[in-house]
């Protein structure tokens, strides 16, 4: 039988991959007996959906680089190359 | 001649910024900070692009190089303690102890989510989402945001994070736990 943390780690391994069948057949049989498992297959089936949607909602904290830091970064890596961002040899030279 | 993405400049930054950028930020929790330490760490990496060798992959190469730029300034902050905290990056995994009870039991059972579908729409809900992926421990937000923001699948982000599969489910049963219980807690309570 399992008990509720092995049935938590079963689930969890079963959104990212796919469970043998006598895990997925222990699983169904905890599952039908244990609300507060049942609950935290709910729990993460939406923890999934709230992840894909996040970026959208939530431009504030973003977990890709923005556009204008993604330019900023290409500039200064082509200043970089081109040499012009040797600060020791160009003090000051432009206002 | 297969040199050519490492000696691109622009490739580093498509193909490895978004990952420096969370790896930075995750830790130092600031963006504009973040920005700087991807920027400083690509400069550094191609200034160094000879001494890249094929034995790492491209990305724990870059990994390596934001890390040292990462503990040199909290050296400089006298954050000693923030510096030697990533320099043994293997810890801070955090575990479930705090869920389960020595039989396995959940210690505090699962509630279900009273509105799900409206939450997605709600500006508050995604406040507090935000705020408990980043009470995760740093290693499973990483796999969290990988898998289920990035839609990254096992295999790929072991590979990238140079951890086992086995270790990628360890790090996702631990942030689903963790996570499924702060928003139960911060939102639906």
């Amino acid at each position: 039988m399992l008990n509720c943390r092995q049935a938590s780690e079963l689930m969890s391994q079963g959104m990212d991959g796919k469970l043998s069948l006598k895990d997925r057949w222990a699983l169904k049989v905890h599952l039908m007996m244990c609300r507060g498992c049942a609950s935290f297959m709910h729990q993460i089936r939406f923890l999934r959906k709230a992840g894909n949607r996040w970026q959208q909602h939530s431009p504030s904290n973003p977990t890709r680089l923005s556009n204008e830091a993604k330019k900023r970064i290409n500039d200064a890596l082509e200043d970089f190359k081109n040499g012009r961002r040797l600060h020791n040899d160009d003090k000051g030279t432009s206002s | 001649m297969k040199t050519a993405p490492l000696l691109n400049a622009e490739g580093l930054l498509d193909e490895h910024g978004d990952y420096l950028f969370r790896f930075a930020l995750l830790r130092l929790k600031d963006s504009a900070l973040a920005e700087d330490m991807v920027q400083e760490t690509l400069i550094a990496a191609f200034a160094a692009r000879d001494r890249y060798t094929s034995s790492a992959s491209v990305r724990t190469w870059l990994t390596a190089i934001m890390k040292n730029k990462m503990i040199d300034y909290w050296r400089r902050m006298g954050r000693e303690n923030l510096a030697s905290d990533l320099m043994e990056s293997t810890g801070q995994n955090g575990s479930v102890d705090d869920f389960f009870d020595q039989a396995g039991r959940w210690v505090d059972k699962p509630n279900p989510y009273p509105d799900p579908d409206q939450a997605l729409e709600n500006k508050q809900f995604w406040g507090v989402f935000e705020s408990c992926v980043s009470r995760l421990k740093p290693q499973q937000a990483e796999v969290f945001i990988a898998i289920e923001v990035h839609g990254m699948e096992n295999e790929e982000v072991s590979k990238s994070l140079a951890l086992s599969p086995g270790n990628i489910w360890v790090l996702m049963h631990r942030a689903r736990v963790a996570l499924s219980k702060c928003l139960e807690i911060h939102w639906s309570r």
